[in-house]
């Protein structure tokens, strides 16, 4: 027994307690020594009390541990990642499958069919990699600086046009070596390979004896366009032989009056799209070959 | 054998299989004694050093080898250990507001928390006036339930110590009660 286990003053008391009596007490029996039941009962309501299950502990027990209900953020997330990943997963099957039938169906660009013939997607027929045949295409563009080529049979906007049409007609109407009505002409007559002459004699209606008698009026090269309802002049397609309503201005603006001297806008592009900006007496005549095309974009 | 001896061997034998059920049963009989007996040693957080101990038995009841008897010393005796492990960890760090041990009486009317309040305070001042072991043995036998051989077990002293130092804890904490009545008087 060590000097802990006793404190000084115990030493020499006398022990009420026999061992049986101790154990009653212990147990809840009060005996003789009320006061002692009453610490014993006080002693155990005042510490004992069951904790709560840990989580670990929960889960021994198969019980499911508490934990925090989900909050709305995270629940709505939940829904919203679920619904994005749906949508994701749908469309790239849209895209699968349509990109598996171009291919099969041949009509996609070499390089993105051989992509995605490497993928396993589609016909595996330029699985040699050989160029596709442009006389078997349909639909093909070609990358050209200037000229688009057209199923064999379409008429080619290019035809018989050299490559820089519209450079060609910016810089006869930059050339003031001539001026007024002269200068004009020439531009017309670039810009409708020369047939803007010709054209103005065929060309029946009002619009050449209009043109005759302002130029006869104010001696200038002063044309006049007879605009039809809608803006649309009124012109003859040689070729066709009736007379039709083409639209003149494909923009919606509407030149009614182009003076002969200032026909360059200026503003050039390359390419043929060009072609109608250099207006210069050229919106009068109805290209022959050209259809409804000679007149459009005229000054855009 | 008494009928709780006998569901705490069944509980345990099934505890060793794996079966949910015997933890349940062995939470249920044991972790209010537990914590009980941390919360009389004032750890720091007696409720969470319960669940500690209870899920170390827990995952190492596969190497237990023994009845009911033996199960509870050795549960007393891991709460023991690491109750001093938590004295000496509080021993090293700064004081700590201690924490009320005890139950919670929220939602009871005020007089009986008072009267609560003033029950632990009594027995918080009866307990502190004994030694550490005689406390020990006291509150392992009127908490824990267990018997005199148990506590022998749990503190690692003979029988007859352990009944010693029962016997004048309980003299001195009559003492005590007589003494303040003695002053009420």
């Amino acid at each position: 027994m060590s000097a802990d286990d006793v404190y000084p003053t115990e030493m020499n008391e006398p022990h009420d307690f026999d061992d049986v009596a101790a154990d009653a007490l212990l147990s809840g029996d009060p005996g003789a020594l009320p006061q002692l039941a009453d610490f014993v009962g006080d002693v155990r309501v005042a510490y004992t009390s069951t904790p709560v299950a840990g989580a670990e502990i929960a889960a021994l027990m198969g019980l499911s541990p508490r934990m925090p209900a989900p909050s709305f953020v995270s629940r709505r997330f939940e829904r919203m990642r679920s619904s994005m990943l749906a949508k994701i997963g749908a469309a790239t099957a849209v895209v699968a499958a349509a990109t598996g039938g171009l291919a099969a169906a041949h009509a996609l660009p070499a390089p993105v069919e051989n992509a995605v013939s490497h993928l396993g997607i589609g016909a595996s027929s330029h699985a040699n990699h050989e160029p596709p045949s442009v006389e078997n295409s349909t639909t093909s563009t070609t990358v050209d600086s200037t000229a688009t080529t057209m199923p064999t049979d379409t008429t080619p906007t290019t035809a018989e046009r050299s490559d820089n049409h519209g450079g060609e007609v910016s810089a006869v109407a930059h050339d003031h070596s001539s001026e007024g009505c002269e200068h004009g002409a020439a531009v017309s007559n670039v810009a409708s390979d020369g047939r803007a002459g010709s054209d103005s004699d065929e060309a029946s209606g009002t619009g050449s004896e209009d043109a005759a008698e302002n130029e006869s009026q104010s001696g200038s090269c002063e044309t006049t366009t007879t605009l039809g309802d809608g803006g649309t002049a009124a012109t003859t397609d040689n070729n066709e032989g009736d007379t039709h309503q083409s639209d003149g201005n494909h923009d919606g603006m509407s030149p009614t009056t182009v003076p002969g001297g200032t026909t360059p806008t200026s503003e050039l592009r390359d390419g043929g799209g060009d072609h109608g900006s250099s207006n210069g007496g050229d919106a009068n005549s109805s290209g022959n070959d050209h259809g409804g095309t000679s007149g459009s974009g005229g000054g855009d | 054998m008494s009928k709780t001896e006998e569901t705490l061997d069944v509980a345990i034998a099934q505890a060793r299989a794996g079966d949910p059920l015997g933890f349940e049963t062995l939470f249920r009989a044991l972790a209010g004694s537990v914590a009980g007996y941390l919360r009389a040693r004032s750890v720091a957080d007696p409720d969470g050093m319960t669940n500690d101990v209870l899920l170390r038995v827990f995952r190492s009841i596969g190497t237990f080898e023994g009845d009911g008897e033996g199960f509870r010393a050795w549960l007393f005796t891991i709460a023991r250990n690491a109750a001093l492990d938590d004295a000496r960890r509080r021993r090293r760090r700064p004081a700590e507001a201690p924490l009320s041990h005890g139950q919670e009486h929220s939602g009871g009317d005020a007089e009986t928390e008072v009267m609560a309040k003033l029950a632990h305070e009594r027995v918080d001042a009866l307990l502190g006036s004994l030694s550490p072991d005689q406390r020990d043995v006291l509150v392992l036998r009127i908490v824990g339930d267990l018997s005199i051989a148990q506590v022998a077990s749990v503190l690692g002293k003979s029988y007859e110590a352990v009944r010693a130092l029962q016997r004048r804890g309980l003299a001195s904490v009559l003492r005590k009660i007589s003494s303040q009545e003695a002053v009420r008087q």
